[in-house]
């Protein structure tokens, strides 16, 4: 595990150790979605891993493209400065909002737009939280016993905890649905619960 | 099969209250780190002309933190939204540029100053110590902290006028 401030450093190439969790925890992702489309026969499931990447690109392209929306003026002052920006104010929510509206086209047009979708994508963000947590040091509350250490004070390994809780609502998804893998509600509530209570506490 | 489910949302439930339990421990005690969420590591250095300039003296007011270098080119191009922005607020936020001096050279920092008109506080880091406490893999980065030093906004790259506002307008109501 690592601190999130840091980079892996070959010659003049720099990966921040963010994007890495972010590569671990899309691959975890990837290679759930095309096991499961594959063992379970599902055409549409093989779809909706398609349309979650390219939704990710869409995501990408929105984020770096923002500035051409934020600061247009300088399209015409000088144009090649966007270049030297990415993101802004609200880059994140219009990535969010177009990679979702992408997906939910691809969802409707490939007639795919069902809760067993939607289920899915809650499982695949679960299992891509355990990934990047498992990469990325994060801090909790100081602590007598065994954590990260900072400055001489030991603090609850948070990521860890983060990963351990994802990854058991993530076991706990699998087993339920390998044993009944037809929809299902009650699946369904764990999981947005699981979700709702990593994100309040 | 209506146990099993039971039984999962209570394992749930427990994990839910471990997390919440652990929060509500130590919330106000967090460890000093250059992300977001964590405290802002103090630091003092000179400024351009050798006076000591220190992250303390800004207390009270959020501060944004900023490493750059002469020969950046997403530097050059937020300098001016930077100092456009610093005119405006100056009053209610606080800003320290920190050279990271020891990848530019002093003389070349000056020369930038005078060129852009910097209007806030640079600070020379000849050592490189600072930016490193701050982990500073790319320039330009900024940070953003609230009037109780905690980091609220961090971004390598060029920060927009309209990042800044957003980020800051909790504090400047």
């Amino acid at each position: 595990m690592f601190e999130s401030g840091a980079a892996l450093t070959v010659g003049g190439l720099s990966v921040g150790v963010p994007m890495i969790g972010y590569l671990i925890g899309g691959l975890a992702v990837y290679l759930y979605l095309t096991y499961v489309a594959k063992h379970a026969d599902e055409e549409w499931g093989k779809a909706f891993a398609d349309r979650l990447f390219s939704a990710v690109v869409v995501y990408v392209l929105v984020y770096k493209l923002w500035p051409l929306v934020e600061q247009w003026p300088k399209l015409l002052e000088n144009p090649l400065s966007l270049l030297l920006y990415v993101g802004g104010a609200y880059a994140v929510e219009g990535g969010i909002v177009l990679a979702g509206l992408w997906f939910i086209y691809g969802a409707y047009k490939g007639k795919w737009l069902h809760w067993a979708a939607v289920e899915r994508l809650l499982a695949a963000y679960v299992l891509f939280q355990a990934g990047y947590a498992l990469v990325v040091k994060k801090y909790g509350p100081p602590t007598s016993g065994w954590g990260w250490s900072q400055d001489g004070t030991t603090y609850l390994p948070a990521n860890l905890l983060e990963a351990a809780a994802s990854l058991l609502l993530f076991g706990l998804y699998e087993w339920h649905r390998r044993r009944r893998p037809q929809q299902s509600l009650e699946r369904f509530v764990v999981v947005v619960a699981g979700i709702c209570a990593g994100i309040v506490f | 099969m209506k146990k099993q489910i039971l039984l999962l949302i209570a394992l749930v439930a427990i994990v839910g209250f471990t997390f919440w339990n652990n929060g509500r421990q130590g919330a106000t005690d967090v460890p000093t780190l250059p992300e977001v969420g964590y405290k802002a590591a103090p630091f003092a250095l000179p400024n351009l002309d050798g006076k000591e300039l220190s992250l303390a003296s800004m207390a009270g007011k959020p501060v944004v933190v900023n490493f750059w270098a002469s020969w950046c080119g997403p530097c050059k191009v937020e300098t001016p939204d930077l100092v456009a922005f610093y005119e405006v607020q100056k009053d209610r936020v606080g800003m320290i540029a920190v050279n990271v001096t020891n990848l530019d050279s002093a003389d070349d920092a000056r020369a930038f100053v005078r060129e852009y008109s910097v209007n806030y506080p640079v600070v020379l880091d000849e050592s490189g110590t600072v930016s490193k406490l701050y982990q500073v893999s790319a320039m330009p980065t900024s940070f953003i902290l609230d009037p109780q030093g905690t980091i609220v906004f961090k971004k390598i790259g060029a920060v927009t006028p309209a990042e800044m506002e957003r980020v800051l307008a909790p504090y400047l109501r």
